[in-house]
């Protein structure tokens, strides 16, 4: 069963009362009640301490894991009684950027960008086109051919912002995209992902980098001990606390 | 389909010992049981025929007339086990018996010496039972003997029962072997492929487009090990016959040996099928333990 969004179309994510605890884990929640809601066209950041939840809090919207009680929306999937084969569908219409890039090492940059568009079953002569256009944009044409490890950390991720992006996602999800990579680097990242969020993405990006934040600007969303203690609210000009 | 098969196939080669040690077990295991299946086969046609050759032989009392002995030779008939029932009268039976030991000297008696020894010979579709069939002939108001070979049909008997069994046996010993080294090549494959996978279930892959490969992979073990099984034992029984009839040619007088296609008709079906069930089990487990979204 396909799950009605809760809000409006406008809404992409909408969190309410969410805890989530891990089985085995101390009696701490990671996250607890949060309730958020990201709009169409946003650009979230989630800032927050190591154990604030940000990585639960991704987790939770690619459907890696459960919330113990409350209810998600993502795209208009209700996250606690999506099916199995709608999962997938669900991360089609996303872009997931990790700090370890996730790259298959014994694969060329083309093959790892070609990968996005080939697991949704399309053709090899169109996936390749797609990728080689995305990888020109990302400023790594005459690259295709080099392996991952050939690669510097702002390359590699570059190219896995690139296979993030082969199938136009509506909600594009970084999870600390900039961490392994320096100040020049992390700067070219993100401006990649304004990019993309100009071309209509919802943007999501957890960082503990408040430099870039700063640069950066848009919403900004701070988790501590599994709460939310901070949000900038989707329409105002933000003022850090 | 296409992905799978494709990607199937480069398991194979990227699993490299695995595969060969799988596809080498499937192919031994039905190697084997085929071997055991055209001896039980060969064997089975042997028994049918020495069947034919036990008899059951029934003597009446003295007096008994031709009528009498024909109505019980109906009774006989009636039986599932019996195949046939002859009637042997006293003139043939002397007949016989005379140009079997005494030759010319049989024409010096008037008088027929097994006058009262008409009797019923007796063959049997299932010689398994034939003490069924003795209890019951001897239960019959006239009948003074029954000659059987209760021996010569338990030995035959027991003889494919030990096979039967040993066919079975061998053939659930190897397909659990094969089993678990197909499950361990799939398992093998899953753990060498498993950052991949994760990623591909980031990028929307469906299961299908995730395990198809691993099922292809089980399936080509599969049905490659029953391919080259059914060659093996095709070239194998062909010339082993052929060798025997030429070289021991008293031997097809003792055993039936059946033509291969014969053989076939039976084997070849199950030869494929045993292929891809155990490579779909053996994929079916590991992908089913080791593959979560």
């Amino acid at each position: 069963m396909t799950t009605k969004p809760v809000s409006g179309p406008d809404t992409v994510i909408r969190l309410e009362n969410i805890t989530k605890s891990y089985r085995g884990g101390d009696s701490i929640p990671a996250l607890l009640e949060v309730c958020l809601t990201i709009h169409r066209g946003e650009f979230v950041f989630v800032t927050g301490a190591s154990g604030s939840g940000k990585s639960t809090l991704i987790r939770l919207l690619t459907r890696e894991i459960r919330a113990t009680s409350g209810k998600i929306m993502v795209l208009g999937y209700d996250m606690q009684r999506i099916r199995r084969s709608q999962i997938a569908l669900l991360r089609r219409r996303m872009g997931i950027v990790f700090q370890d890039f996730r790259l298959l090492e014994d694969r060329s940059l083309l093959e790892n960008t070609m990968l996005a568009m080939k697991v949704t079953g399309a053709g090899s002569a169109r996936s390749r086109k797609r990728a080689r256009d995305i990888l020109e944009r990302m400023g790594l044409s005459g690259r295709e051919k080099a392996r991952p490890l050939q690669l510097s950390g702002g390359e590699q991720q570059k190219a896995a912002l690139a296979r993030a992006l082969m199938n136009s996602p509506a909600l594009l999800l970084a999870d600390e995209p900039t961490g392994n990579l320096d100040m020049d680097s992390a700067m070219e990242i993100m401006d990649l992902l304004t990019e993309a969020h100009r071309a209509g993405a919802t943007v999501l990006v957890v960082t503990h980098n408040m430099e870039i934040v700063e640069k950066v600007g848009g919403r900004l969303i701070r988790l501590d001990h599994g709460r939310v203690v901070y949000d900038s609210g989707p329409a105002e000009r933000r003022e850090d606390p | 389909m296409r992905h799978a098969i494709g990607q199937g196939i480069r398991g194979l080669f990227r699993n490299g010992w695995y595969t060969l040690v799988s596809l080498l077990t499937v192919t031994i295991c039905l190697f084997l049981s085929g071997i055991l299946f055209t001896v039980l086969a060969d064997l089975g046609a042997t028994l049918d025929r020495a069947a034919r050759d036990v008899t059951v032989t029934v003597f009446f009392e003295p007096g008994i007339t031709e009528e009498k002995i024909l109505d019980y030779r109906a009774v006989i008939l009636d039986r599932e086990e019996v195949r046939d029932v002859v009637y042997v009268s006293a003139r043939e039976a002397w007949e016989d018996f005379g140009q079997e030991y005494l030759g010319e000297y049989a024409a010096d008696f008037d008088e027929n010496p097994l006058a009262d020894s008409a009797s019923l010979r007796i063959t049997m579709k299932d010689i398994s039972r034939q003490k069924d069939l003795t209890a019951f002939l001897e239960k019959l108001p006239d009948v003074r003997k029954v000659n059987s070979s209760a021996g010569a049909a338990r030995a035959l008997g027991s003889a494919g029962t030990v096979l039967t069994y040993a066919l079975a046996g061998t053939g659930l010993s190897l397909s659990l072997i094969s089993l678990f080294l197909i499950y361990s090549t799939i398992s093998a494959g899953i753990a060498a492929r498993q950052k991949e996978i994760e990623i591909m279930k980031y990028l929307g892959a469906t299961d299908g487009y995730i395990y198809g490969p691993f099922f292809a992979e089980g399936l080509l073990i599969g049905l490659t090990g029953a391919c080259a099984a059914f060659f093996l034992v095709t070239i194998l029984a062909g010339r082993t016959m052929l060798y025997l009839e030429e070289s021991f040619p008293v031997l097809t007088e003792v055993f039936v040996f059946l033509p291969m296609g014969r053989i076939w008709r039976t084997l070849g079906p199950g030869f494929f099928g045993f292929g891809c069930g155990i490579g779909l089990l053996g994929s079916l487990l590991p992908v089913g333990r080791h593959l979560r979204v």
